[in-house]
């Protein structure tokens, strides 16, 4: 059903290429390097040019173009997963040809292609009777429900231990949460119900961060321990009853010893860090589930393995760059155009090209992700901003003097940014070259 | 901790030591440089031109000897190419508008000669922005400077309706007199580094390659025709005569 497949490197020459038709494709495909791969517009999937629809695949590491066409009516789904497919396996067969650079040779692909493309058809058959799956439930829409409700309920139920809260106290408003020390077990259940309402109010602020780590592991375990209904405490309600824990004087023993203790061993050196939050609290958060020995070593991993990566990071020198990346400095990048005054959609498509013109692209010894990512981008910018076709206003005036048709410019911009000046300026010049002006618009965008 | 000050005794041979280090560092950048700039010298051979004119598949037939399919170039092509016992580096510049410059700007430094490849059936259509291209290589100040030699390749003349290489001379050299009026005429460019050219000779007279202080060449050529026959050798002799 593909029309066209065509692998070729990007000089343009042709390693491989397979052909149903006898139609000639190259317009289409050249029409698809200068309207999508030139313009920086690698964030689109799909091309359509002269009733065929083309899908195309970068491989950055040994600099290739896999291009696949078919006609625009058909629907097929398994595009996508063919080109990944044959990508590896065109990878994988001359990966050590390829990284010399010889093009020139003979490339044997038929086997490989007839066997990719049935089995890929076989699959997308299958996919299409298979029927529709249930979501599990991290694909659902209650996973995705704000954390702080799960939380909330579960901080009820539970014993806390308090001395491991320390931070996450003193991150969050001091005024709303009642100073926690060791004594503050005596203070009975009341304590506990304060410290959970300030807890799901913190967890709520930090939710938007931690949502990905948190949630999926524990919220499955929180709704069966569900055993009955807790009054609702507000924050500035209460009874007399509450009356002890929001004494706010300060000769309470409590408050003598503050709930933050300095590291002695740093003081008056000028240094140490400010400690970071986010992994912090998650891991308070773990650690007061005694029960819950399990989710306790996958966040450890979790974070060790963070660790690891940043310190590693730096010194990453052979390995092919992944879209996980680039996330951070594309997301730096991105910003960075908005605040320049790009529009945020725009920016979005930039960096969603460099990210694909990047992805795979083995990176050198002494570069790193960030700086990698800059100089492609501004690359881009460069590209897009030269301009498309050739500017020589006067040549083209004579020209269109000799077909006897007016030459038209059009001015566009805000307001104030100088249109009418400049259209001054310019007629000025034109009649300085003997160019009659026959006609100037101006239109106000 | 409370250490005691050793105060350094400088004597005469700590100096001669530091002199001699030093003399040896710079004999090593003087050997460091000569050899770099020696491997760099201008050995290279750039194909240029239009987008669709046949560089790339000049270039393979030329490098590599074999026909191949092509689509509109993203990257440059390096190839080395031996011609009496000597290598030529050959580059293959793409011909898109937004690449030629930024491709043509990296490799101009080691350029010997350039090949300005045409494609003799579709001139008459895209002899502005031809004439416009090979105005700005004529008139770089790099590439007047290192004496480079110019070769304009008309290609695909294996087809019924390409123009003789005559031909495309006239049509250059008159629409070259046109360029240079109206490039004289141009606004100054708000871009500081670029340097306004000093026209292409007298303007009161017509304009004629032979008047450039670069020398142009004409030849003819076909990359490939149906027979998957080619024709280079005026090219091969050209690059004979200029390596």
């Amino acid at each position: 059903m593909l029309d066209l497949f065509t692998i070729f490197s990007k000089g343009g020459i042709v390693l491989w290429c397979f052909q149903s038709t006898t139609q000639i494709f190259t317009p289409s495909v050249n029409a698809l390097i200068r309207n999508v791969i030139l313009q920086e517009r690698s964030g689109v999937h799909t091309f359509d040019h002269d009733g065929l629809s083309l899908q195309y695949k970068l491989d950055n590491e040994f600099e290739l173009v896999f291009v696949v066409a078919y006609q625009k009516i058909l629907q097929l789904s398994y595009v996508d997963k063919f080109l990944n497919d044959i990508h590896l396996e065109f990878r994988d067969k001359y990966k050590n040809d390829l990284a010399d650079g010889k093009y020139f040779q003979e490339f044997n692909f038929e086997g490989c292609f007839n066997s990719t493309l049935k089995s890929v058809e076989i699959w997308s058959k299958k996919q299409e009777n298979v029927p529709k799956q249930m979501k599990s439930f991290e694909e659902s829409f209650k996973s995705k429900k704000t954390v702080s409700s799960m939380i909330q309920r579960k901080g009820e139920e539970k014993p806390v231990k308090p001395t491991k809260k320390k931070e996450v106290n003193f991150a969050s408003e001091d005024s709303v949460s009642p100073p926690l020390s060791p004594k503050a077990d005596q203070n009975g259940t009341e304590v506990e119900d304060v410290m959970a309402a300030n807890r799901a109010k913190f967890a709520q602020k930090m939710s938007k961060k931690k949502v990905d780590t948190k949630k999926s592991p524990k919220s499955p375990k929180s709704p069966p321990e569900k055993a009955g209904k807790k009054p609702r405490v507000w924050d500035l309600g209460g009874t007399n009853k509450d009356l002890e824990t929001l004494e706010r004087t300060t000769d309470r023993p409590e408050d003598m010893k503050s709930h933050f203790t300095p590291d002695t061993e740093i003081v008056g050196q000028m240094k140490g860090v400010i400690k970071d939050i986010e992994i912090e609290s998650s891991e308070d958060e773990y650690e007061e589930d005694d029960d819950e020995d399990e989710e306790i070593v996958e966040t450890k991993t979790a974070k060790s393995k963070g660790g690891m990566f940043s310190i590693l990071k730096g010194l990453v020198g052979s390995k092919s760059l992944s879209a996980s990346d680039m996330g951070p400095a594309l997301e730096k990048m991105k910003e960075l155009l908005i605040a320049k005054n790009v529009a945020s959609d725009i920016s979005q498509k930039l960096c969603e090209s460099v990210k694909v013109k990047l992805e795979g692209k083995v990176l050198g010894t002494f570069d790193s992700v960030a700086s990698t990512v800059r100089n492609t981008l501004n690359e881009s910018l460069v590209q897009i901003l030269s301009p498309k076709r050739r500017v020589d206003i006067l040549r083209d005036c004579l020209e269109a003097q000799k077909q006897n048709r007016p030459y038209v410019m059009t001015f566009c911009g805000v307001n104030g940014v100088g249109k009418s000046t400049n259209l001054a300026k310019i007629c000025f010049w034109l009649i300085e070259n003997n160019m009659r002006r026959t006609n100037s618009r101006m239109r106000h965008v | 901790m409370g250490g005691k000050k050793v105060p350094v005794k400088m004597e005469d041979n700590d100096f001669t030591n530091i002199i001699i280090a030093v003399v040896v560092i710079l004999l090593t950048l003087v050997i460091f440089a000569l050899y770099k700039r020696r491997k760099s010298t201008k050995r290279g051979v750039l194909l240029t031109g239009l987008c669709d004119s046949g560089k790339t598949v000049l270039f393979s037939q030329l490098v590599h000897n074999k026909y191949v399919n092509t689509h509109t170039s993203i990257k440059e092509n390096i190839g080395n190419f031996i011609i009496n016992n000597d290598v030529l580096k050959i580059v293959d510049i793409p011909g898109h508008e937004r690449l030629r410059n930024k491709f043509f700007e990296n490799h101009k430094n080691f350029a010997k000669g350039i090949v300005f490849v045409v494609d003799s059936m579709t001139l008459q259509q895209d002899i502005r922005d031809a004439a416009e291209f090979l105005y700005n290589i004529i008139t770089d100040p790099v590439i007047l400077s290192n004496n480079v030699s110019l070769l304009i390749l008309c290609n695909k003349q294996d087809q019924t309706l390409a123009k003789g290489c005559n031909v495309i001379k006239s049509i250059f050299e008159k629409e070259l007199n046109t360029l240079r009026f109206t490039k004289a005429h141009q606004l100054e460019s708000v871009d500081p580094k670029s340097k306004k050219t000093s026209g292409l000779g007298d303007m009161n007279k017509d304009f004629d390659f032979s008047i450039l202080p670069v020398k142009v060449e004409f030849a003819q050529s076909f990359g490939c025709n149906k027979q998957k026959t080619c024709n280079i050798e005026e090219l091969n002799n050209w690059l004979q005569k200029i390596c």
